[in-house]
C-alpha cells in the first residue's frame, strides 16, 4: 500500500462555483440515512441498503405532473452506474475517473475532480462515493482509494489498494461507518483473489484486510481442494455494502470464481464466492455467511449489495442474485427463510460442457449491480431483474496478465429477446405480488420506492418510469434522450420540495456498440 | 495425447522460433479480408481505427506495450474465447486469423509473400 498527499492533482479539480465548506454527515446524520427525506448518502440510500423514502409529496395521485427541471450532461458515453447521493442541496456522483458535485435542485455544476490515474485498467466502472465529515471517498478503476473535500473536490489523500495491471479495479461505491472506509475490490473475471479492507477515513491508511478468498489455516480455506487455483479464485465486490449499525456487522455481497466457467480446475465450495458475509465492521472478523451457490461455473455473481429489514418483528436480510434469484435469511436464527426466482430459470444444476449448455440467465441478465429496494409501506422487496438466454461452454484455462480469465465463453441470445422487469415479491413470504415488464428493454438500473406509493427505476431505452407500488401500473414514463439508464434514481427535499434525480448514460464503456448518448443527470420535480 | 496432426504443427512451430528475430509473416490479402470481418464485428465497440472506441485499443503503443511480453497465440486465444462480445467465438477459424494478420498491419507490420498460419501464432509476437 503506498500513500502520499497529491497536491499535484490539485490542479486537476476544477471549483466552478464560489467554494462552500461542507463539515458533515456526521456518524448520527449516517445512522439515521436510511429513515432521511431532506438527503441521499449512500449508495443505496443508507446502512440497510433499503433504496427506500419515506418521502410522499410526489405520490402516485399526482405523479404525473413530474417535468424536468434541469439536466446536467457528463459529455463522456463512458459507462454510468451510480446513483445520485445528496448532501445539503448537493448532488455528488462518479462516472469513471471523474467525480461531480452539482447543485441538487438545478444541475448548476459546482465541481469536478478528475482523477489522473497510475497504472492501467481493465474496466472503469465507477458506482459511486461516500460522504462523511466534509468527505468525499471513492475507488479508481486503477485500484486506489481516494479521499476528496466535499466542497471543493481538492485532494486529500491518495492510497494505493491493489496493483491494477493484474486485473484489481475498485467499482463499489465505499460506506464510512465510525472513522473507517470500507470498500473492496473487484475483477474475479481476470483471476484476482478479492479482499475487503477498512481503512482510516483520516488518514487512508489500512486499518485491517480480509481475504474474500481464504487460505492456509483461515475459516473457509478448505473449500479450496487445491490450495493452487486460490491464487486466481476471483470473489469481487463490485457495487456497495450493506451495515448494521445496531450490531456493527458489515454484510459483503462477492461474486464469482475464476476462472469463470472452469469449476473443475478449483474443487470445492469456493468459499466466500457467490455469498454474502458478515464481518465485525470493526475488527474485520469473519462473522457469518451465506453461499448463494457453490463451486459456481457460469458467472453468476452474488453482485448486488443486500438490504436488511425487518418483517412481522423478524430481522431479515435480503439479496437478489445474477443467477435469477432473490433470497431472504432470518438474521437471528441464521437460516433461509426463501428462494424465489425472479426469472426463467434454467439448466442452473447442469454442468457447463464443452459442447455448450444452453442456460437462462446469461451472465449480462438476472440481478446485476442493483439490488432490492425495500418497499416499507407495503412490505415487499421490489426487484431490477432481466431474463434473457444464452449459452455457456467450457474451454481451455489460459492466464493472460490482464486479460478475461474464463477458461470458456459464454454466447448472449440477441439483445432483442432480453425482456427488463420491476418485480415485487412478499417481504415475508416471497411471493410474486406484481410484475412490471418491458420486452426487448433490459431494466439493470437502481430501483427506489417511496411513501407515496411510487417505485421508480430506468430502462436501458431511456425511459424513467414511476409505476404504483401496490400494483406495477405505469404512472408517468419520461424518456431522457435516449440514454440507457444504468444507473439508479434518487429521491430528496430542497428546500421542502421533492425531487428527483436520475442517472442515464451507458452501462459500460464498449458493452453496447454504436454511439451512445453522452451520460446525464436529469432531476424532476412538480410543477 | 495429441493427434499426428497436431505434433507436426508443434515441430513447425518449434523450428521457426529458432529463427526468432522474423516478424510475423502475414499477406495483405489476409489483412485485406481481416479489415472486412473487423469493421462488421469489432468496429462499433474498438473503434473503426482500431484506437476510437470505448473498448481496449487493439493499436497503438499502449497497445503494443500491453501485450510486449505475450505470444500472438495468447492474443488469438483472448480474441477467440472473449470476442465478438456477445457471441465469442462465433468466426470462423480463417476469419479470426486475418484479424491478426489486420491488428498486426495497424501496428506497423508490414504484409509479405507468405501467409500466416495458425502453427505461426505461438512463436510469433508483437515485438518489433
Ligand atoms: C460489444 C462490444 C465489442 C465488440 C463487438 C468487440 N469487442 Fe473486443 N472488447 C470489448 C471489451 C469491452 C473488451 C474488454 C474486455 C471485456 O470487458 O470484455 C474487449 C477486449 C478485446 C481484446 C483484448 C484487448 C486488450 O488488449 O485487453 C481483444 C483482442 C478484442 N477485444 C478483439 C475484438 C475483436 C477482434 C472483435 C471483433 C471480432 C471484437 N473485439 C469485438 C468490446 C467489444
Amino acid at each position: 500500500m503506498k500513500q502520499h498527499l497529491c497536491a499535484a492533482s490539485l490542479l486537476l479539480s476544477a471549483l466552478l462555483s464560489p467554494a462552500l465548506a461542507v463539515s458533515g454527515p456526521s456518524q448520527e446524520e449516517l445512522n439515521t440515512a436510511d429513515q432521511a427525506t431532506d438527503s441521499w448518502l449512500m449508495y443505496n440510500k443508507g446502512y440497510m441498503g433499503q433504496r427506500y423514502s419515506p418521502l410522499d409529496q410526489v405520490n402516485a395521485d399526482n405523479v404525473s405532473g413530474l417535468r424536468r427541471v434541469c439536466t446536467f450532461d457528463t459529455k463522456d458515453d463512458g459507462g454510468f452506474q451510480a446513483t445520485p447521493q445528496m448532501y445539503k442541496g448537493v448532488l455528488f456522483f462518479t462516472q469513471m475517473y471523474r467525480t461531480f458535485a452539482i447543485d441538487a435542485a438545478t444541475c448548476k455544476p459546482l465541481w469536478v475532480h478528475k482523477y489522473k490515474p497510475a497504472g492501467t485498467s481493465v474496466l472503469t466502472t465507477n458506482r459511486g462515493v461516500a460522504i462523511a465529515d466534509g468527505v468525499i471517498y471513492r475507488g479508481t478503476p486503477d485500484a486506489h482509494l481516494i479521499a476528496l473535500d466535499a466542497g471543493t473536490g481538492k485532494p486529500l489523500w491518495d492510497t494505493k489498494v491493489a496493483d491494477s495491471s493484474v486485473g484489481y479495479f475498485l467499482s463499489a461505491a465505499p460506506v464510512v461507518y465510525n472513522g473507517r472506509v470500507y470498500i473492496g475490490e473487484a475483477g474475479a473475471d481476470w483471476g484476482i483473489k478479492a479482499h475487503m479492507y477498512a481503512f482510516d477515513a483520516k488518514t487512508g491508511k489500512k486499518a485491517w484486510t480480509f481475504d474474500l478468498i481464504p487460505t492456509g489455516s483461515q475459516y473457509g480455506a478448505n473449500t479450496w481442494q487445491k490450495a493452487d487455483s486460490t491464487a486466481t479464485g476471483g470473489g469481487s465486490t463490485w457495487t456497495s455494502y450493506t451495515i448494521d449499525a445496531a450490531t456493527g456487522l458489515l454484510y459483503v455481497s462477492v461474486g464469482n470464481p475464476a476462472p469463470d466457467f472452469a469449476a473443475q480446475y478449483r474443487p470445492g465450495d469456493n468459499l466466500f464466492t457467490n455469498s454474502v458475509v458478515a464481518l465485525n465492521a470493526e475488527t474485520g472478523a469473519y462473522d457469518h455467511h451465506y453461499q448463494q451457490i457453490r463451486n459456481d461455473d457460469k458467472d453468476y455473481d452474488t453482485a448486488a449489495a443486500p438490504v436488511l429489514y425487518d418483517v412481522n418483528g423478524q430481522k431479515r436480510m435480503a439479496v437478489a442474485t445474477k443467477a435469477g434469484w432473490l433470497f431472504s435469511y432470518n438474521e437471528t436464527a441464521k437460516n433461509q427463510v426463501f428462494k424465489q426466482a425472479t426469472i426463467k430459470v434454467t439448466n442452473q444444476e447442469k454442468p457447463t460442457t464443452r459442447a455448450g449448455l444452453n442456460i437462462c440467465p446469461n451472465y449480462s441478465a438476472g440481478t446485476q449491480w442493483s439490488g432490492p429496494s425495500f418497499d416499507q409501506l407495503n412490505n415487499t422487496l421490489v426487484v431490477p431483474t432481466v431474463d434473457w438466454c444464452g449459452v455457456v461452454k467450457l474451454g481451455e484455462v489460459r492466464l493472460i496478465k490482464g486479460q478475461l480469465f474464463f477458461g470458456g465463453s459464454m454466447q448472449l441470445d440477441p439483445a432483442g429477446k432480453a425482456i427488463g422487469n420491476a418485480v415485487a415479491f412478499d417481504a415475508a413470504t416471497g411471493q410474486e405480488r406484481w410484475r412490471y415488464s418491458t420486452p426487448g428493454v433490459r431494466i439493470v438500473g437502481g430501483v427506489t420506492t417511496t411513501g407515496g406509493n411510487l417505485t421508480l427505476g430506468g430502462a436501458m431505452d431511456g425511459t424513467f418510469f414511476a409505476l404504483d407500488s401496490r400494483s406495477g401500473k405505469v404512472l408517468f414514463k419520461d424518456n431522457i434522450d435516449g440514454a440507457l439508464i444504468g444507473g439508479g434514481v434518487s429521491t430528496y427535499t430542497v428546500g421542502g420540495q421533492q425531487y428527483f434525480a436520475v442517472i442515464a448514460g451507458n452501462t459500460s464503456k464498449g458493452a453496447v456498440s454504436g454511439k451512445n448518448v453522452t451520460g446525464r443527470v436529469a432531476i424532476y420535480t412538480l410543477r | 495425447m495429441p493427434r499426428p496432426a497436431q505434433s507436426v504443427a508443434l515441430l513447425i512451430s518449434l523450428a521457426a522460433s529458432a529463427a526468432l528475430a522474423a516478424p510475423p509473416a502475414f499477406t495483405k490479402a489476409q489483412a485485406d479480408a481481416g479489415a472486412k470481418v473487423y469493421k462488421a464485428q469489432c468496429a462499433a465497440c474498438h473503434g473503426a481505427a482500431l484506437n476510437n472506441g470505448g473498448a481496449p485499443k487493439l493499436a497503438g503503443p499502449e497497445f503494443l506495450k500491453k501485450w510486449a511480453a505475450n505470444s500472438l497465440d495468447d492474443f488469438h486465444f483472448i480474441m477467440t474465447s472473449t470476442m465478438p462480445q456477445t457471441k465469442p467465438g462465433s468466426l470462423k477459424p480463417a476469419e479470426y486469423l486475418n484479424l491478426v494478420a489486420y491488428v498486426l498491419q495497424k501496428n506497423g507490420f508490414k504484409p509479405g509473400a507468405k501467409p500466416l498460419t495458425a502453427g505461426a501464432l505461438k512463436t510469433g509476437t508483437f515485438k518489433k
